[in-house]
């Protein structure tokens, strides 16, 4: 029987180790290659390059956006310099506070509903 | 240009360089034997050729071998009215669903030369090195795979509309954020937009984005004053264009008529609200809540904040700008700074202006921003 083991790499993960921490895992990965047991391995290459299949419904992407609210009622520019991890944080982050249903113009054709 | 190049190469390094030698070429050749009837067609044959000769030199792949039977382009074969399409083509060309969604809008917008890679990477909220590598992975992944790029036959065209409309929107929004430097960008979108809503004029998302980017483009002339920002609550509405507001409003409600209920369509929704004589608050709040439901946005939440504040609850808004996580982002820090300061709570105000001001990325903001801090 052979078995598939998958490991997947948070991007970024191995160079935030410390040089030791990093040794280990080097170590660790050769030390299953070098087991007899193992018949092979190969490293996908990084997440970007992979097909994605289309999820029915469309996709949105976190982007920058021309919001008049922070732009011109407040006023400024957007400026936004942030790695991906702080990115997935931050939406969790964003829903604190519940969304709450209010009345709208819209209502004929909205159905606006609590979170 | 850029368009037929890719589509005709398959490789956008290549088409760039050749659309780079051909206009070298051309400035050192026009000003010493004039400038050709037809420039443009000029500029097209020229690229084209140095294109299949560095192919011929390199000798790459067989796909490539195969391009090399068209004969060489002569002058003739070009039109100008096919040009406004033409940047659409390579729109629906560049977002191939083989690329991830992000990598699609990427390439796309760094191909259609609109945008820096900086700026790229800014509007998507990212850094300028991270981008450099997602971009340099994607045309890697396109020369090692082969993806065929052509203009995708009417039935696939809708599988490709996401990323579009993610393109045109960031276009547009790199023209808005940068007024009036980068007006042409947002025309652009515009233009594009329209093209996009005649070709698939059912679509509500279309229609949605287009109304968006009509209603903001609107108040262009009002939004500043000399070289100086001129808040919403100040502008001259004298100044706003009613036609665009209007041809705005007739899109949404084609938008709202399809039932759309997209990003695009409730940002259309809150631009039209935001034109108004009195702006009822409370139901732009409300449709950022749904934004936000959709998106799960930190920008969006960003936004409601505003927004909340706007209807009148200051604290409230603070808590929420208070749970949003875009430390690096300009935008948090100046609303925390407005919100601060609408509180009295000067000191902390002037920390979060500092804070925006130490991430401002032109003269003109830096000047709006201290003028916030010296009116303390």
């Amino acid at each position: 029987m052979k078995y598939a083991m998958l490991t997947h790499e948070k991007p970024g993960y191995i160079e935030a180790l410390a040089e030791d921490e990093q040794k280990a895992v080097v170590a660790e990965y050769t030390a299953l290659a070098e087991d007899p047991r193992c018949r092979g391995g190969a490293q996908l290459q990084p997440i970007d390059t992979a097909t994605t299949v289309r999820v029915p419904g469309g996709q949105t992407l976190t982007t920058d956006g021309p919001y008049a609210d922070t732009k011109e009622v407040f006023g400024g520019y957007i400026v936004f310099e942030a790695d991906t991890s702080t990115r997935r944080s931050s939406w969790r982050r964003g829903f604190r506070r519940p969304v709450s249903a209010a009345r709208s113009r819209f209502g004929r054709w909205w159905s606006v509903s609590a979170a | 240009m850029l368009a037929t190049l890719v589509g005709f190469l398959g490789d956008f390094d290549l088409a760039e360089e050749a659309a780079q030698e051909a206009f070298a070429i051309a400035a050192e050749r026009w000003p010493r034997d004039g400038v050709p009837d037809n420039p443009g067609a000029w500029l097209m044959v020229t690229a084209r050729n140095r294109a299949i000769d560095r192919i011929r030199r390199e000798r790459t792949l067989a796909e490539k071998a195969r391009q090399l039977e068209v004969p060489e382009v002569t002058m003739d074969e070009f039109d100008d009215t096919v040009i406004e399409d033409e940047r659409l083509e390579l729109i629906f060309t560049c977002c191939h669903p083989a690329l991830a969604l992000e990598a699609q809008v990427a390439l796309t917008l760094r191909a259609l030369g609109g945008l820096t890679t900086e700026e790229i990477a800014r509007a998507f909220l990212s850094s300028e090195e991270a981008m450099k590598r997602r971009l340099s992975r994607a045309k890697a992944k396109i020369k090692a795979t082969g993806i065929p790029f052509a203009v995708p036959a009417d039935h696939l065209l809708p599988d490709r509309l996401d990323a579009v409309l993610a393109v045109v929107y960031l276009i547009y929004n790199e023209g808005y954020s940068d007024l009036p430097t980068r007006i042409d960008l947002a025309g652009e979108a515009i233009r594009l937009g329209r093209v996009l809503a005649a070709l698939t004029p059912d679509e509500p998302e279309v229609n949605g984005l287009l109304a968006l980017m009509q209603i903001h483009h609107a108040r262009r002339e009002a939004r500043f004053s000399g070289d100086e920002l001129v808040l919403l609550e100040d502008q001259d509405r004298s100044l706003w264009d009613a036609e665009a507001i209007a041809a705005g409003r007739t899109a949404l409600e084609r938008a709202l008529a399809l039932r759309g209920r997209g990003p695009y369509v409730l940002q259309a929704a809150i631009a039209s609200l935001q034109a108004e004589q009195r702006i009822d608050w409370n139901e732009v709040v409300a449709l950022y809540g749904q934004l936000a439901q959709i998106t799960h946005s930190p920008v969006v939440e960003l936004n409601r904040a505003v927004a909340v504040a706007q209807a009148g609850s200051t604290e409230l808004a603070l808590e929420i700008v208070d749970g949003v996580d875009l430390e690096n982002y300009q935008y948090l820090h100046s609303t925390r700074g407005e919100l601060l300061r609408r509180l009295g709570r000067t000191d902390e105000a002037r920390e979060a202006f500092e804070r925006a001001l130490a991430r401002a990325r032109s003269a003109r903001e830096r000047r709006f921003l201290e003028r916030r801090i010296s009116e303390l």
